[in-house]
């Protein structure tokens, strides 16, 4: 939103367009902040995008023919094209019912729904996946288990290597973004529509399909559109259940294609290119078609609302709530502490089956774990930091309008969104394992692509803070002779603390789930806790898969309790 | 006669008091140059467990760490190809299950040559490769593996054909061509029974697994049956502990599964690298092995366990290093076009 003190003011503009010329020592960091910016999302998509042209000699379209007359590739496409489309339905769906039944309606124990939903949403993808193996396994799992013992048949209700596993595990852990896109949008709408059509005589479910639905309409969609883009740059949640059951979605072929000999680079390039274009074409089309509605009822916050009674639904609805934060969060977690305190996972929960062991061999046993740790600790610190620093100076730039171009610059703070991190991993890979710059088997190339995903991130949430920060202090801190960084040190940074703080939160638990960049940039140097659980997944050894998951997990669960407590709100962005 | 018989007894004593100071020497040297380097690297396709306890005797015995990284034997000679492409070289010692892969690197000039001591003394099929590049300092014999609580001894198959049988279906784990067991296992039915065994096997909807540790891992746990690619040191390991797994010793025969090591021709710790590979190849280690894990090794002087069958005893399918490295492209090609993946 812009600020008013600058729209409606030719004056305040003539003022900042005569402070741009005037160079302090803030125009320098600034200059540099934009550098690298520009640095961070353009060279790799520039080597992706000249790799994957790169012939025996001269430039070739080959690698692009390759993929659309490869069978396995146009299999893995459609695989992943599917997977994303069922998974982001079915997240769009169940997320914003259950984003209208907690923020519309009167379903009991609407806080701690949100707590869950928070829960599954900081749960990362492929910890769930693994969980779930245990939990749906066609013949060890849990509900298997169950399945036989009442019905006494031989076979199976569930089996979670399938193409129904990956999108139904996609959908637990990505269902999160359209309840808050929902919850947000809702908050937007004003209830004088429903209560007019409640007036003039339709009972709640009519006024919800014919009034609450269509204005939801162009937030369903974005959500839609959003974890489809999610579920296709994903790659624990395949790499874990459906390379098992012998398929590919896009994302674990380029891992295969980068990870056996001979190298595929050009190929993996030309298929980066392709996966990146499939998403901006995708987000344009969102554009185009939210621009051709608009909703004057959508009005803005502060409107009175009043809560759905849904009598005795209330109970099916709380149930149905109750379902879904089971299936996310209480039976993957359960199961997860069960195998890391067990012998043997799928034994029953005996005394003698009971033992500390797994804890000892997962930090004594395997030499990677201490390092692992250790790595992923530093580079959630490195990454919080020099991303909520970025994010600032950059935050601030384009609030002020300090330089031409500043909307670019806003653009550019958000595109790596769009980037799948596999795709990203794969350009750094090209543009840092060469002259002149050698960072891969360094942490230093994870650093830089965990820099460039949580930048997103970190820019929302500080642009917002921003935002919310009167200029006038600002200026009267500049008439009274204070430079521009002064001004920033000591007026809105103490002012945007809260925000800051969130943002150096929410960038660390970025950095500690991160896999599908990493799984390509790390070495035996550079562990990190994520890549080890899918590394030792493919070893088997699952109650210490167990262990470093849980580790993991409470790594995460405790950076966003003590974010709920310094921001004194809910990450999501959801407010009560 | 007598005397000259003393009189060469006498100078083969003098030469040996000659040479072993000074080999003594050349050792201390080696050991200090060794010790200065302070750490290797070692890529390797071993179950983690065992490489970890190797290591960490290592570590106790000379005070030099071991970084050790465990991936799928194709995994591991990528990520050797990649580094050296990116002029990195981060690797000392490589240690995989597939031997066909490390002719690939010996070509490509990655490998030193290295004779570890009494390298004559051991057999035959343990020397891969003539010139000194790559030896076998492990080996095992792959074979299928079953979970006993779920299937009784006498129900389970008893040759690699009957694993095609429908009753196995969904009830089968297979394993992915990047593990040395994998190829190894369809590079050798393969000659028997060509490809249209996997694609009986297919039909089973196997699920498929990235290592034969994995795979005996899932046996264990009862989520799967029957392990068409199991190892016997492996599933021995698990069996030992407890847990219900078996092999079985197929008609056909069990297929020779040996594991080459070899040092990196750009290692950044040669010193260190060449005491490590010393000591893999040394008696005590390989006892070790024997012991900790039931492997088989190359050393002549090993004990083996009661109840460990010897490999002379043993049916065994071996595919010669040459027709491994020939036959990788084949195998690879028509895996995926069977397994999908």
């Amino acid at each position: 939103m812009d600020n008013p003190a600058f729209d409606n003011s030719p004056a305040m503009e003539r003022l900042s367009a005569a402070r741009r010329l005037h160079l302090d020592p803030s125009a320098l960091i600034g200059i540099g902040a934009i550098l690298l910016l520009a640095a961070l999302v353009v060279v790799p998509l520039w080597w992706l995008f000249a790799t994957s042209l790169r012939g025996e000699e001269g430039l070739t379209l080959l690698r692009y023919r390759q993929i659309f007359t490869e069978p396995a590739l146009i299999r893995a496409l459609r695989n992943s094209v599917t997977i994303a489309f069922l998974a982001g339905l079915l997240a769009t769906s169940v997320g914003s019912v259950m984003g209208w039944l907690v923020t519309r309606t009167n379903v009991p124990l609407k806080r701690l729904f949100r707590s869950l939903v928070l829960a599954s949403f900081v749960t990362p993808p492929f910890v769930g996946a693994f969980a779930w193996t245990m939990l749906a396994g066609p013949n060890a799992g849990w509900f298997n288990h169950l399945y036989r013992y009442v019905t006494g048949s031989q076979g199976y209700l569930v089996n979670i290597y399938s193409m129904g596993g990956v999108v139904f595990v996609i959908f637990l852990y990505s269902y999160p973004y359209a309840f808050t896109m929902i919850a947000n949008a809702l908050d937007l709408i004003s209830s004088e529509m429903e209560d007019a059509s409640a007036i003039l005589g339709a009972n709640r479910l009519r006024t919800a399909a014919s009034i609450t639905l269509p204005m939801a309409i162009p937030a369903l969609l974005s959500s839609f559109i959003f974890t489809f883009v999610h579920a296709l740059a994903l790659f624990g949640v395949p790499a874990i259940l459906a390379m098992p059951a012998g398929f590919h979605t896009i994302t674990t072929q380029m891992w295969v294609l980068l990870s056996e000999a001979p190298q595929e680079l050009e190929l993996v390039a030309a298929l980066s290119v392709l996966l990146l274009s499939l998403t901006v074409l995708l987000l344009a089309w969102q554009k185009q078609f939210l621009a051709k509605r608009s909703h004057a009822t959508i009005v803005g916050r502060g409107m009175r609302r009043s809560t759905i009674n849904l009598g005795y639904w209330r109970y099916p609805a709380f149930l149905f709530c109750l379902f879904v934060a089971a299936l996310a969060v209480f039976l993957p977690y359960l199961v997860l502490i069960k195998a890391a305190f067990s012998k043997a996972w799928a034994m029953p929960l005996a005394a003698e089956n009971l033992t500390l062991e797994n804890w000892r061999l997962a930090v004594t046993g395997y030499s990677a774990t201490g390092q692992a740790i250790f790595n992923t600790l530093e580079l959630g610190v490195l990454t919080g930091t020099a991303g909520a620093a970025l994010a600032v100076v950059v935050a601030y730039i384009v609030n002020r309008r300090l330089v031409w171009g500043y909307r670019l610059l806003a653009y550019g703070s958000v595109a790596p969104t769009i980037i799948p991190g596999i795709v990203l991993a794969a350009g750094l890979l090209m543009a840092y394992s060469g002259p002149p710059f050698f960072l891969y088997g360094t942490i230093w190339i994870l650093f830089i692509a965990y820099l460039t995903k949580e930048i997103p991130v970190g820019y929302t949430q500080i642009d917002a803070t921003i935002q919310g920060i009167h200029v006038e202090l600002e200026e009267a801190s500049r008439i009274l002779g204070a430079n521009r960084f002064s001004v920033l040190k000591d007026i809105t940074l103490p002012l945007a603390k809260d925000g800051v703080v969130a943002a150096w939160l929410l960038m660390f638990i970025g950095a500690v789930r991160e896999l599908s960049a990493s799984i390509l940039l790390y070495t035996s140097r550079s562990w990190v806790l994520s890549v080890l659980i899918i590394d030792l997944q493919a070893h088997g050894v699952i109650e210490i898969i167990s262990v470093i998951s849980i580790v993991m997990l409470g790594l995460t669960l405790a950076m966003v309790a003590l974010l709920q407590k310094l921001a004194r709100r809910d990450i999501i962005g959801v407010h009560e | 006669m007598l005397r000259t018989k003393w009189r060469r007894v006498f100078a083969v004593f003098l030469f040996v008091a000659a040479l072993t100071p000074a080999a003594l020497r050349a050792q201390d040297i080696q050991l200090e140059a060794a010790k200065k380097e302070g750490r290797i690297v070692w890529y390797t396709a071993m179950a983690l467990e065992v490489a970890e306890k190797v290591a960490g005797a290592f570590e106790k015995a000379y005070g030099i760490r071991v970084e050790l990284t465990r991936s799928a034997s194709e995994r591991v000679v990528a990520r050797v190809l990649q580094e050296s492409q990116a002029g990195i070289n981060n690797v000392d010692v490589i240690e995989i299950s597939e031997a066909g892969d490390f002719t690939l690197l010996k070509q490509k000039g990655l490998l030193k040559i290295y004779r570890p001591k009494n390298y004559e003394k051991f057999p035959d099929v343990f020397l891969l490769d003539k010139q000194g590049y790559f030896h076998a300092w492990r080996a095992t014999v792959a074979q299928p593996v079953f979970n006993t609580r779920l299937l009784s001894t006498s129900a389970a198959p008893r040759s690699w054909k009957d694993l095609t049988d429908p009753r196995w279906k969904d009830k089968e784990l297979k394993v992915h061509y990047v593990s040395g067991a994998g190829t190894n296992v369809m590079a050798a039915l393969t000659k028997i029974y060509g490809w249209e065994f996997y694609k009986d096997l297919r039909k089973n909807n196997p699920v498929i697994v990235q290592a034969a540790s994995q795979g005996v891992n899932v046996i264990a746990s009862g989520e799967r049956m029957i392990l068409v690619e199991g190892n016997y040191y492996n599933t021995m390991r698990l069996k030992e502990k407890g847990n219900p797994v078996d092999v079985i010793f197929p008609t056909e025969g069990v297929v020779l599964v040996l594991s080459p090591t070899g040092i990196a021709q750009k290692a950044s710790h040669p010193n260190a690298a060449a005491l490590f590979l010393e000591y893999m190849f040394s008696d005590k280690t390989q006892q070790m092995l024997v012991d900790a894990t039931r492997l088989y090794v190359p050393h002549p002087s090993a004990k083996y366990p009661a109840g460990m069958p010897a490999l002379g005893q043993l049916k065994t399918l071996t595919v010669p290093v040459e027709e491994l490295a020939k036959r990788q492209g084949e195998i690879k090609r028509m895996f995926t076009e069977i397994f999908g993946l």
